[in-house]
């Protein structure tokens, strides 16, 4: 296999603004991230090359590094001798919007949802999701339609040798439409139909003069099966061969790296997979950026991803605060603001992007926008990861589920084992106990739940290299990419505020170094240093579940972190005080119990 | 000497401006190169495709789907005109006649047996494209645009709502029927609805309240990305949100135009390729083409602060610190340490001001 036996790696992630470079190298056996580099991508005017952006990051990874990569011809050098060049060039992409689709189904909860999430799982960003059942106008679906302009459209619809008419009322609305793709002037837009195979002959006719057809097995070739494999493979080959050939500069990166770029999400679909299976737990993972948030989970084996499009801090800042109301931003706040100035702040924001805060009361607003676009993501998320049924994809094993209402969603917060949560408003927080806290309050994990950041979003590098070479991708992840922040044990339950919720005792090499008794509303961290482990005993009061069971022991191994060990006893839901007066105590509280903010006086005011 | 680089708003009282007015393929072009426009005049036309209609004939006509190009009149591709019957079907011996009419003028696109679904297009749109600037033609690109240059003033805003309009300037408390009008504070709520009501076509303020603002678009607005909505009039705002007053220098720029015919619009873009609403008017003050300050920020340069306490404060950069700084919201960054006008000293985080 390609990169088998590299020793010396070089792997670019082209991301919308920033392209980051990392070298791998295998030291006594051992292989380990030992340096990195980054410069703007220049997918935009006036640049118009993304290699450029890639020369650059690795320019700038050669003088971090003192390793020589760019020879005198300005390509790359290969292969490693000494400290020049390299055996293995990889990389992925979302630069110039990554992947950009528009997915079209009969019904929207069983073709459509299926079209959706072969989309989002093979990286895409879904620009919007029609369906006939959907509640627009077919004039307003039209309209819509047109302002769109996608790298390629997924239609479904119908199952083999069913329905017919919507599949052919979808091929003419999208005829209708008619969205120009997104590059390539004169360049026919992709649309991939994966339908009831017996129509495939009229949606050719219907769309084929304006459009390249391309039809691959239904993805929902009866009601309760989903085998979205080959939809998902068309969409890769499509972005290779069509998209990236069209986008400035992909061509020639494609030429460049040893194996096929993938689309970055889809490379951190792929780590993820590996992670969850290696360590045989359920992961979820979350890169929060400025105007976006991604959302991935391994639960069960079965992968899902979601891109909430306009949740992030700051580019889509009054976004989220549209969203999530007032009060739902104002309670993760240790400090009463008055609304009108939180929305002035927040819309400021929003149009002056790139500001950071330069006060702990700006810095804390921006972390509050922050739990709201995670909550609302993670909402998001699980209402999309329904699993019902069962049904299995047969071609891949990657999903399952099957249509209705009303399901419960696969991810269940009891069982994750591990949250991973990377973009700046996590990576650059600066204490880790913000970012352990803002993670904590925006999930409210249940159990026991370690919590962890990529610091520079290392995933999508280990995804594509995971396809060439699993074991230094492993070894990577393990030792340089997933940080440990803290494990959270967090009780399920309700009760009355104050009221018994557990006790606990943590050993360390036999003897007890820590034991307690918490109350429901209480935060406590508990040292344990990173790379620590201890065995924890914890007896939930009745009522209250940490993983084995309402009022059951649970006793375990526990991981430490700079934030040691979090217990979180604040129930789940959390169990916020009534006026606004105390639920600012409560915050000021429980972030000082973080370790996430000072209080200096009594008053609890700084 | 260590130069950074951060972003900036254009205020200048007089310069060149370019601004491309695109026009789509096929575009019938209606100026030349070395033409002198006026910013009301049309520089091109365009046809834009007219909108699709999809009818659910077989529905209609009570008959299987299957049947409908048996009861079509027309066929795919023909022209139709408003009213016309386009399918017509007959039931119990004749007695039962129905028929389905074209809603509009159009082209029959697509006839399905499968869907039992007609789609007519309708005849295209002509729309016209304004010079937008009082100046010259100086290129002309089928396809791509026509590009105008003027010896003008021009102000960027911060945000703006609304598309384009071109109206004399003047001051609030003047007639503002058909004009746009300016305040160098805060546009009150009621401020706002009364230009809505006296028909202003736009407004250019220091601030508004976010709140405010909500209530008059009646709902929230994508601040990411604006210029096509309908609050009533057009807006941009120079400063931002909340209660700040216009900055010095621009309120200067703006002062000098008022009275004359000026270009707004309030397309705001502020992700990538970002676009900021603008102020376009007739050049004055000093005579000759001003220059642009070269890119970047050295010790020296005056800079305006845009977050945190110290907002709207115009100050002198006199260090450039070439490593990170502890700032006060508890992180590290590349700052600037500034003199402001009251000889005051305050470290800034980089991203924290515009020249």
């Amino acid at each position: 296999m390609i990169g088998a036996d590299a020793s010396v790696i070089v792997i670019t992630d082209c991301g919308s603004t920033t392209t980051k470079a990392i070298l791998i190298e295998e030291v006594d056996g051992v292989f380990r991230q030992t340096s990195r580099g980054e410069a703007p991508t220049t997918v935009e005017t006036p640049v118009e090359d993304v290699t450029r952006g890639v020369i650059a990051a690795l320019r700038d990874l050669s003088a971090l590094s003192g390793r020589r990569i760019i020879g005198d011809n300005g390509e790359i050098i290969r292969p490693a001798s000494g400290n020049t060049g390299v055996d293995l060039y990889l990389s992925t992409s979302s630069a110039g919007g990554g992947l950009q689709m528009m997915v079209a189904g009969v019904v929207g909860s069983i073709s459509a949802r299926s079209a959706e999430r072969a989309a989002l799982g093979a990286g895409a960003i879904v620009a919007d999701v029609v369906a006939c059942d959907d509640e627009r106008s077919a004039q307003r679906r039209i309209d819509r339609l047109k302002g769109l302009r996608p790298d390629m459209v997924l239609l479904a619809g119908g199952t083999d040798g069913g329905a017919q008419v919507g599949v052919v009322e979808m091929a003419e609305m999208l005829s209708a439409a008619d969205p120009k793709p997104r590059f390539g002037k004169g360049f026919r837009l992709p649309v991939i139909f994966a339908g009831n195979r017996e129509v495939a002959d009229e949606v050719q006719r219907i769309v084929g003069g304006k459009s390249d057809l391309f039809v691959v097995d239904n993805l929902r070739p009866t009601v309760d099966e989903e085998r979205i494999g080959p939809a998902r493979e068309k969409i890769h080959d499509l972005f290779l061969d069509h998209v990236m050939q069209q986008a400035p500069g992909f061509a020639r990166l494609v030429e460049w790296t040893d194996s096929p770029v993938m689309p970055t999400p889809s490379a951190v679909g792929s780590m993820l997979r590996s992670l969850a299976d290696s360590e045989d737990i359920a992961v979820l993972c979350v890169d929060i950026g400025g105007a976006t948030t991604d959302i991935f989970s391994v639960v069960e084996g079965v992968f899902n991803r979601t891109v909430s499009a306009n949740l992030g801090v700051s580019y889509s800042a009054a976004f989220v605060l549209k969203e999530s109301g007032e009060e739902n931003l104002e309670r993760w706040l240790p400090f009463e603001m008055d609304p009108g100035r939180l929305r002035d702040e927040v819309m400021n924001k929003t149009i002056r992007p790139t500001t950071i805060p330069d006060s702990e009361e700006g810095l804390l607003v921006e972390q509050a926008l922050a739990r709201e676009a995670l909550r609302i993501s993670l909402e998001q998320h699980r209402a999309f990861a329904t699993g019902l049924k069962g049904t299995m994809d047969k071609s891949s094993g990657i999903s399952g589920f099957s249509a209705g209402s009303g399901q419960e969603s696969l991810v269940r917060m009891a069982s994750l084992g591990l949250i991973i949560g990377s973009g700046g408003v996590l990576s650059h927080a600066p204490r880790p106990a913000q970012t352990a806290a803002m993670l904590i309050d925006a999930f409210a994990p249940e159990g026991i739940t370690r919590i962890a950041k990529d610091s520079i979003f290392m995933l999508p590098h280990l995804g594509v290299l995971a396809g060439v070479n699993g074991d230094a991708a492993r070894s990577v992840l393990a030792r340089d990419c997933v940080v440990d922040l803290c494990t959270c044990v967090a009780p399920s339950g309700t009760g009355k505020p104050g009221s018994e919720c557990l006790e606990f005792t943590l050993e360390m090499d036999g003897s007890v170094v820590e034991s307690g008794r918490l109350a429901l509303g209480d935060v406590l961290v508990v040292p344990l240093a990173q790379g620590r482990e201890a065995t924890l005993t914890v007896d939930p009061k009745r009522g209250f579940d940490v993983g084995a069971g309402k009022g059951r022991r649970w006793s375990g191994p526990v991981r430490g972190g700079p934030c040691g060990l979090v217990f979180d006893c604040r129930g789940r839901p959390i169990a916020w005080p009534e006026s606004r007066t105390e639920r600012v105590a409560a915050m000021r509280r429980w972030l000082k119990a973080f370790g996430a903010i000072d209080v200096t006086d009594a008053e609890g005011t700084k | 000497m260590i130069r950074a680089f951060s972003p900036c708003l254009t205020v200048s009282s007089r310069m060149l401006v370019r601004r491309l007015r695109p026009v789509p393929e096929g575009a019938e072009i209606l100026v030349s190169v070395g033409d002198v426009v006026e910013a009301t005049d049309p520089v091109a036309r365009v046809e834009l495709p007219g909108p699709s209609q999809i009818l659910s004939a077989a529905s209609s006509l009570g008959i299987p789907r299957k049947s409908l190009s048996e009861a079509m009149v027309v066929v795919e591709g023909d022209q139709v005109v408003a009213g016309q019957v386009i399918a017509r079907a007959s039931a119990l011996f004749g007695l039962l006649k129905s028929t389905v009419q074209a809603p509009f003028d159009g082209r029959i696109q697509s006839v399905s047996d499968v869907s039992g679904q007609v789609m007519l297009s309708a005849a295209p749109r002509p729309i016209e494209v304004s010079a937008y600037l009082d100046g010259e033609v100086r290129s002309v690109k089928g396809g791509v645009g026509v590009e105008v240059e003027a010896e003008a003033s021009l102000v960027q805003g911060i945000f703006g709502v609304g598309s384009e309009a071109i109206a004399r300037l003047v001051r609030i408390g003047d007639d503002p029927e058909g004009k746009i009008v300016i305040t160098e504070g805060r546009a009150t709520s009621e401020v706002m609805e009364r230009l809505r009501e006296t028909g202003a076509v736009g407004l250019i303020a220091g601030s508004v309240g976010g709140a405010d603002l909500v209530s008059l678009a009646g709902r929230e607005l994508n601040l990411a990305d604006t210029g096509d909505e309908d609050i009533g009039f057009t807006l941009v705002v120079t400063e931002g949100f909340g209660d700040l007053s216009m900055a010095a220098r621009t309120a200067g720029v703006l002062d000098g135009l008022v009275g004359g015919r000026v270009s707004i619009s309030g397309a705001t873009q502020v992700r990538a390729g970002v676009v900021r609403p603008e102020i376009v008017g007739r050049a004055h003050g000093s005579s000759g083409v001003e220059d642009r300050e070269e890119d970047g920020i050295a010790e020296g340069t005056t800079v305006r602060i845009i977050r945190g306490e110290a907002f709207g404060r115009i100050g002198r950069v006199t260090r450039i610190p070439e490593e990170p700084a502890s700032i006060g919201s508890g992180g590290r960054s590349l700052v600037y340490v500034v003199r402001l006008d009251d000889d005051h000293e305050i470290t800034v985080p980089r991203p924290n001001v515009e020249k």
